[in-house]
C-alpha cells in the first residue's frame, strides 16, 4: 500500500492489533506547516454504519484536550478501508524505542500515559487498549496512542490475529472474562506496563507463542506475579492496580501517575 | 418506473432475456466466441417461460469460466433477478453498481480477481449500471432501450437516467491535484458524506473515492455529546476506603462473568465472547439479525473465498450454544470432540460442548466454553 485519501506513505512504522501504522506526508487540505503524520489503516474491512460510530467516538477522544494524548487530525474511510491520521511521534515506544532509555525515563513515561488515560476517563472514553506499544516517547514525554477501537470492527472480538497474544498479559482479566472495559481496567493495564518497565519481565512469565487459547488459558488461571526484584514501595503499587476485584484497584489513573512520580523520585534521590 | 436497458456503445456484446442483462466486453477476436456461448446460456437458461433461476444461471457461468482458458473469456458482467432471487456475477475488468428501492448500494468490481466476483441478492435491484472498470467518459445512448436480445454495446444503464459521468464532489481522487482537496469545515457537523464505494477486499484503494472528517478542534461537539456512542461503565472516580493488598484479596470475580458461555477462538487466535448470537461469514453484515442487531457479525475469510457471506449462526439458547448452517454454499462442519466430521444439513442444529470445532471453507472454529474453564479455574 503507497497511501490513502491523499496521504503518501513513507516508511511502515509498525504492524499493530488490527492494522498497520504508517508515518506519511499528508495532502495538501491538511498542509498547515505540519510535518510528517502517522497513518493507522486497520485491516478489517468497515462498513458505513461502522465507520459512523467509529467517527464519534474519535471525535470524543480529539476533543480531549490533553498534553499526555496523541494528537488526531481526520478519520476517513476510502473503499471500506478505515483509517486515521495523528501525530507523528518520531521517538519510538516503550515497546520500541528510537533510542535507549533507562528505566527512570521509562516510569515516567508511564505516569505521562496514567494521566492521558485520566484525560480521556474524565471524557467518558475507556483507552482499552494501554501496553508499552501504545506509549510513545515524545520531546514532551510520553504520549498515549492508538485508543483500542477493537470493539467496532468485531463486537465480541477479545482478541484479534496472533499479534495480540503478545498484549493478552496487558488485557486485565476481568475483561477477558467478558466485563466492559473501563476505568479499572485501564488501570490494570498501566500497572502491567508499568511492571514490564520496571522489571523487564510479563506478570505472567512467557506466554506460550503463537497459541492464542494456552496464552489464554494461563492468563486466566494464573495469578499475575509480581516480581520479587521489586521494592516493597514498588510492589505496591504494581498490586494497588492488579487487584483481582476493580472495586478494590486505585480509583483513578491520576491517582496512579502520583504513585509512579514517588517512585521516580526515590529512584532519583537513591541513584 | 423507467425499466428501460440504455447501451453504452462500443465494442461488446449486450444481452437482456427477461430480468437478466449481460455484458461482454470484447478485446480480441477469441472472445467472441466465449460470448456467443455466454449468450446462449441465457437464451436456453433465462427465458421466463423456462422457470429460470438467478442462481443456477451464475453456476452455469461460473461452469464455463472454470472449463475454459483464462485467455478465451472476455470481461463479462451478468445482473439476473428471476425466480424470486437474483444474482450478480463479475469477471475481468467490469464493475456493477446496484441500487436497491431502499437506498442501498452495491458495488461490485472483478478487477484484480483471479476468478469470478458473485453475490446473491436478495432484493431486485430498482436500477444498476454495468460498465468497464475506469471508463468514466462514457456516455449512455439515452435513445436506446433494449427490451430482450442481443446487441453490441460495452455497458448498460437500467432502471435510471445514467448519472453524470463526473465524479462527485466529496470524492477526491488523489491523482487530481487541487481538486476538491479543501480542507473540510471543523464547523460541520460529523456526519459521514456519501459512501466511499466499497472495493473488494485486497484491492488497492488507491485510486477510489474516500470519505474524510476532521478531528481538528470542533466547538460544535461538546465533548460529552457523542457519549450516546462512547459512554462506558467507567465507574466512579471518587470511591474511598482501604486498599486491601494483593495477597489478602482472593476475592472471586465469577460475578463478573454473568451472561458469557465461552468463547468462539478462529484458528489465526481470535477470540469472540460468547454473550450474544453471532453469524459467521465473509460478510455477516448482509444478514438480517446483524444489520438488526439480533446478532453480532463474526467475520471469517478465507483465501479461496470458500467461506459464503452468510455462512453459518450460532446461537444462544439459555445455557446451550447451538450451531447450524446458514445457508453457505460450501457446506458447515461440526466435530464434536474426539468425534468425527460431521455436515450440518439443512435447519439441523447441532449443541456444542467445550471442544467443539466447525469449519466452514478452509477456516476453524473452536468453542471453549465456561464449565471446562472454571473447572480449570478453581
Amino acid at each position: 500500500m503507497n497511501g490513502i485519501a491523499s496521504y503518501a506513505f513513507l516508511q511502515l512504522l509498525g504492524v499493530g492489533d488490527h492494522g498497520q501504522v504508517h508515518r506519511a506526508r499528508p495532502p495538501a487540505r491538511l498542509a498547515d506547516g505540519g510535518g510528517d503524520m502517522a497513518v493507522k489503516v486497520f485491516a478489517a474491512s468497515v462498513p458505513e454504519e461502522v465507520f459512523g460510530r467509529v467517527v464519534a467516538e474519535l471525535s470524543v477522544v480529539a476533543a480531549v484536550r490533553s498534553p499526555y494524548l496523541v494528537g488526531l487530525h481526520e478519520v476517513g474511510l476510502q473503499a471500506q478501508t478505515c483509517f486515521y491520521a495523528m501525530e507523528y511521534v518520531s521517538a519510538g515506544s516503550l515497546a520500541a524505542p528510537a533510542a535507549r532509555t533507562d528505566r527512570v525515563a521509562a516510569m515516567r513515561a508511564v505516569s505521562d500515559a496514567a494521566r492521558g488515560a485520566h484525560d480521556l476517563h474524565e471524557a467518558g472514553v475507556a483507552h482499552r487498549a494501554i501496553k508499552p506499544a501504545n506509549i510513545l516517547l515524545s520531546d514532551r514525554g510520553g504520549v498515549l496512542s492508538d485508543p483500542g477501537l477493537a470493539h467496532f470492527f468485531a463486537p465480541g472480538v477479545t482478541l484479534t490475529g496472533s499479534a495480540a497474544i503478545h498484549s493478552l498479559e496487558y488485557v486485565d482479566p476481568v475483561v477477558l472474562r467478558g466485563a466492559e472495559p473501563s476505568r479499572a481496567s485501564d488501570i490494570w493495564s498501566l500497572g502491567a506496563t508499568l511492571h514490564l518497565v520496571m522489571t523487564g519481565q510479563g506478570l505472567f512469565g512467557q506466554l506460550p507463542d503463537g497459541d492464542a487459547v494456552g496464552a489464554l488459558r494461563t492468563v486466566l488461571t494464573e495469578a499475575p506475579a509480581v516480581s520479587a526484584d521489586l521494592t516493597p514501595d514498588e510492589s505496591k503499587v504494581v498490586r494497588s492496580c492488579l487487584q483481582p476485584d476493580p472495586a478494590h484497584r486505585r480509583r483513578t489513573a491520576v491517582d496512579v501517575a502520583g504513585r509512579i512520580d514517588e517512585l521516580v523520585d526515590a529512584a532519583a534521590a537513591e541513584g | 418506473m423507467d425499466d428501460a436497458l440504455r447501451i453504452y456503445p462500443g465494442p461488446g456484446l449486450v444481452a437482456r432475456f427477461g430480468d437478466t442483462t449481460l455484458v461482454a466486453v470484447l478485446k480480441e477476436e477469441r472472445h467472441e466466441i466465449f460470448a456467443r456461448e455466454l449468450v446462449m446460456v441465457l437464451r436456453t437458461m433465462a427465458q421466463p417461460s423456462l422457470d429460470p433461476s438467478a442462481v443456477r444461471l451464475a453456476r452455469r457461468l461460473a461452469g464455463l469460466l472454470a472449463l475454459s482458458d483464462a485467455a478465451d473469456a472476455p470481461a463479462f458482467a451478468m445482473v439476473s433477478y428471476v425466480g424470486g432471487g437474483g444474482a450478480v456475477f463479475v469477471h475481468g475488468d467490469v464493475e456493477v453498481h446496484l441500487e436497491f428501492a431502499d437506498g442501498r448500494t452495491e458495488w461490485l468490481s472483478g478487477r484484480g480477481v483471479l476468478t469470478w466476483v458473485d453475490r446473491a441478492l436478495t432484493d431486485r435491484p430498482a436500477a444498476f449500471r454495468i460498465l468497464p472498470v475506469g471508463t468514466p467518459d462514457l456516455v449512455a445512448d439515452a435513445e436506446s432501450d433494449l427490451r430482450a436480445g442481443v446487441v453490441r454495446g460495452v455497458g448498460v444503464a437500467f432502471g435510471a437516467v445514467p448519472a453524470p459521468p463526473s465524479p462527485r464532489q466529496d470524492a477526491q481522487r488523489p491523482d487530481e491535484p487541487g481538486g476538491s482537496d479543501t480542507p473540510l469545515a471543523a464547523t460541520e457537523a460529523p456526519v459521514v458524506s456519501p459512501p466511499a464505494q466499497p472495493g473488494p477486499a485486497g484491492s488497492r484503494p488507491l485510486n477510489q473515492p474516500f470519505t474524510v472528517v476532521s478531528l481538528h478542534s470542533r466547538p460544535d461537539v461538546p465533548p460529552r455529546t457523542a457519549l450516546a456512542v462512547a459512554a462506558l461503565p467507567l465507574g466512579p472516580a471518587e470511591q474511598t476506603g482501604p486498599m486491601p493488598d494483593l495477597d489478602e484479596d482472593s476475592a472471586s470475580v465469577d460475578h463478573l462473568m454473568e451472561g458469557r458461555l465461552g468463547w468462539v477462538v478462529l484458528d489465526d487466535g481470535a477470540m469472540y465472547v460468547l454473550d450474544a448470537d453471532y453469524v459467521v461469514g465473509r460478510a455477516p453484515y448482509l444478514s438480517p439479525p446483524v444489520q438488526t442487531g439480533a446478532a453480532r457479525p463474526l467475520v471469517v475469510d478465507d483465501e479461496e473465498h470458500t467461506v459464503s457471506r452468510v455462512h453459518a449462526k450460532i446461537t444462544l439458547n439459555r445455557l446451550a450454544v447451538v450451531v447450524a448452517d446458514a445457508g453457505s454454499a460450501n457446506g458447515t462442519f461440526v466435530a464434536q470432540p474426539a468425534g468425527e466430521w460431521q455436515r450440518l444439513v439443512d435447519d439441523a442444529e447441532v449443541t456444542v460442548t467445550d471442544g467443539t470445532r466447525l469449519m466452514i471453507g478452509g477456516r476453524t472454529l473452536l468453542f471453549q466454553l465456561d464449565d471446562a474453564d472454571t473447572a480449570t479455574a478453581s
